[in-house]
C-alpha cells in the first residue's frame, strides 16, 4: 500500500478543486494534491462546450473546456500534484483512503477539501410511470455522449425540466439535426437562466410548456411517446387535459444533488435543503480539518462563483494546515421570509475579511429588497430590479460589523411584485 | 417595423419592444435600464451568436474536440456552420486556440479549438 503526506488534499479536480488547490498553494501550503477519478482535470466543464463561462471571473466569455484549461494550467504551474484515475473511498480521521491501479492509497493530510461536485436527478428520483425503454437520459449524460463520445442520442426529443443543462442540450440537439418538440417545466416559471431561454429555446422556436409535467412514457425497446399534462396549483396533473407527444428520446433536466457519500464517511452531517455540508465563511465544516466548496456544498448556476468560493476554501484550509486558522464564537445564519437557503450557514466571529452570504430566493419577482440583519440591526441591504430562484444572490457583511454580533443573522427578501 | 426582444444583458430580462424604420430610427420601450440598448438594436438588424460545437479528433483520449467561433457570427448562419464542422477531422495533438476552420463560411471569423488534447499513448 502506498502512503503520501500532504498539507492540503482536495477531492475532485473540477473547477472547485482546481481553484481551491491553486489558492491553497498561493496561501502557503507547500504540498497540495488533487485526487481525481477521471483521466484528466476539468470535471464537468469538459463536456460543457457552450460559451458563457468566465464573464465575471475573467471578464470574457469562454467555453467550459477553455475555462477548465486555464485553471488546470495554473495548478500545473503552481506545482500541485494531480492524481488521476484515483477514487476516494473513505475519510478516516486525517487520512483519505483511495484506490487506483496501484491498489489502495492512503493520503495523510493536514486539511482536506471536499470538491466532488454533484450528480443529476434521474427518472428514478422522479418516479415517472410507464415502460422502461431505452432513450431516457439525464441531460448531462446526453451531453457527455454527444460532446465527448460523438454519439447521437435521438431524433425527436422532449426535455423535462427547464434547468440550464436541459435548455443548452435543446440547442445542441437542434443544431445536430434533431427535432426538440418541447421543454416541459413543472413550475410556473423557468428553472434556469433567462439568457439560456432566449439563446437556446426562442432562437430555434422550441416551445416551453410551463406548469406541465410528463406523466407517462411508452415504448418497448425504444421510447415511442411521452404523455404531457398541465398541473394545477398543487402540482397535480390534470389527466383530462393530457396530450401524447410522439418522440424517441426523453431528456431529464430536473435538478442536481451534491455528491456527498464520501462526506458522510467522515461523520459530517448534511443540510436537508442544500444536501451539502454546513460551513462557516472559511468554508470549514463541523469537522475543523474538513472544508467544502463548489457544487458538493450547494448547487451553483455560475462557475465563476464556484471559483471564488473555492479560493476561500483553499486559503483557509492552507491556514488550518499551518495551525494559523483561529476560530471564535459561531453565529448561525438563517433563511428568513422569501429565502430558500443561505450558504455559509454559520459565521465565525474571528472574521479576517468581509463575509459574503450566498442564497437563493423562493419565487421570481420584481423590485426585490434583500436584507441581512441581526437583532434588528441591518448588516447588509441590496435593491434589485428583478430576482429569480434560478440566479444565486449575494450580500456582503462588512468585517467590522461581525465581532460585535450576538444572536443569529437572518436574510430576507421583500418583493414589490411576485411573478407567476 | 416592430419587434419584441427579451434583453439578456442583465438579469432583469426586460421584454423590450423595438419600433423602427431604419438603424438610425429605433424607439425602444419596456426596458428598465439603458444597458441593453445596443443589444436590442443589434437584435433588430444584425443578431449574432457565438457558435459552439465539436469536431472529430483522432488519436486523443476523447473522440470530439470542442470548438467555437472566435467571435459571434450572424445568427442565421448557425445551421450552416453546424454542417461545415461535420467535414473536419483533426489529429492529436492539438492545442487550445488553434484554428480549425479559417474564415468559416466567409464570416471573417475563425473556428478555433477549445481544448488541448495530447496524443494518446498506448
Amino acid at each position: 500500500m502506498k502512503e503520501y503526506l500532504y498539507d492540503v488534499a482536495i477531492v475532485g479536480a473540477g473547477p472547485a478543486g482546481l481553484a481551491a488547490a491553486v489558492s491553497a498553494k498561493q496561501n502557503g501550503a507547500e504540498r497540495v494534491v488533487l485526487i481525481e477519478r477521471d483521466i484528466r482535470a476539468g470535471g464537468i466543464l469538459q463536456q460543457c462546450i457552450h460559451a458563457g463561462f468566465g464573464l465575471q471571473y475573467f471578464g470574457e466569455e469562454l467555453t467550459g473546456p477553455e475555462y477548465a484549461e486555464r485553471f488546470a494550467d495554473k495548478a500545473a504551474e503552481a506545482g500541485i500534484d494531480l492524481m488521476t484515475e484515483t477514487t476516494a473511498l473513505e475519510i478516516r480521521e486525517k487520512t483519505l483512503v483511495c484506490v487506483n491501479t496501484s491498489g489502495v492509497v492512503h493520503i495523510h493530510f493536514g486539511a482536506l477539501i471536499l470538491a466532488m461536485g454533484c450528480r443529476e436527478r434521474t427518472r428514478a428520483n422522479l418516479v415517472i410511470p410507464g415502460s422502461r425503454p431505452s432513450g431516457v437520459y439525464t441531460a448531462g449524460t446526453a451531453q457527455k455522449l454527444i460532446n465527448i463520445y460523438g454519439n447521437k442520442v435521438g431524433k425527436e426529443v422532449v426535455i423535462l425540466g427547464s434547468g440550464d443543462i436541459g435548455m443548452i442540450m435543446a440547442r445542441r440537439l437542434t443544431l445536430e439535426g434533431a427535432k426538440v418538440k418541447a421543454v416541459v417545466e413543472l413550475m410556473p416559471f423557468l428553472a434556469g437562466l433567462q439568457r439560456n431561454k432566449v439563446q437556446c429555446l426562442d432562437d430555434f422556436g422550441i416551445p416551453l410548456m410551463l406548469s406541465h409535467t410528463v406523466i407517462n412514457i411508452t415504448g418497448v425497446d425504444r421510447v415511442e411517446s411521452v404523455t404531457v399534462a398541465p398541473v394545477d396549483e398543487n402540482k397535480r396533473p390534470l389527466l383530462d387535459k393530457a396530450e401524447v407527444i410522439p418522440c424517441d428520446t426523453l431528456l431529464l433536466s430536473v435538478g442536481l444533488i451534491p455528491e456527498n457519500e464520501l462526506t458522510t464517511t467522515a461523520g459530517v452531517s448534511l443540510s436537508g435543503i442544500t444536501k451539502g455540508a454546513s460551513v462557516n465563511q472559511f468554508m470549514q465544516t463541523e469537522i475543523p480539518y474538513i472544508f467544502a466548496c463548489g457544487n458538493v456544498l450547494h448547487v451553483n448556476d455560475l462557475v465563476d462563483n464556484v471559483s471564488r468560493e473555492s479560493e476561500k476554501a483553499g486559503k483557509y484550509a492552507a491556514k488550518y494546515a499551518k495551525g494559523a486558522l483561529t476560530s471564535g464564537e459561531s453565529i448561525e445564519v438563517k433563511p428568513g421570509q422569501g429565502i430558500r437557503y443561505v450558504c455559509p450557514q454559520t459565521v465565525d466571529k474571528s472574521a479576517d475579511a468581509d463575509v459574503d452570504l450566498f442564497f437563493r430566493t423562493v419565487v421570481p419577482a420584481r423590485e426585490t429588497t434583500l436584507v441581512a440583519s441581526c437583532n434588528g440591526e441591518v448588516l447588509a441591504r441590496k435593491k434589485l430590479a428583478a430576482t429569480t430562484p434560478g440566479a444565486m444572490e449575494k450580500l456582503t457583511i462588512p468585517q467590522d460589523k461581525i465581532a460585535g454580533l450576538c444572536g443569529e443573522i437572518v436574510v430576507i427578501a421583500e418583493h414589490k411584485e411576485v411573478l407567476a | 417595423m416592430k419587434k419584441t426582444i427579451i434583453c439578456t444583458v442583465c438579469p432583469n430580462g426586460c421584454e423590450v419592444v423595438a419600433e423602427y424604420t431604419s438603424k438610425d430610427d429605433v424607439q425602444l420601450s419596456g426596458n428598465r435600464c439603458k444597458r441593453g440598448v445596443e443589444y436590442c438594436i443589434n437584435e433588430c438588424f444584425d443578431p449574432k451568436r457565438t457558435f459552439t460545437s465539436s469536431v472529430a479528433i483522432k488519436g486523443a483520449s476523447r473522440r470530439r474536440m470542442p470548438v467555437r467561433t472566435s467571435a459571434p457570427i450572424p445568427k442565421d448562419m448557425l445551421f450552416a456552420c453546424a454542417e461545415e464542422v461535420k467535414k473536419v477531422t483533426l489529429s492529436a495533438p492539438a492545442v487550445c486556440g488553434q484554428t480549425v476552420i479559417a474564415d468559416i463560411l466567409g464570416t471573417g471569423v475563425d473556428l478555433v479549438a477549445c481544448m488541448s488534447l495530447d496524443k494518446k499513448e498506448d
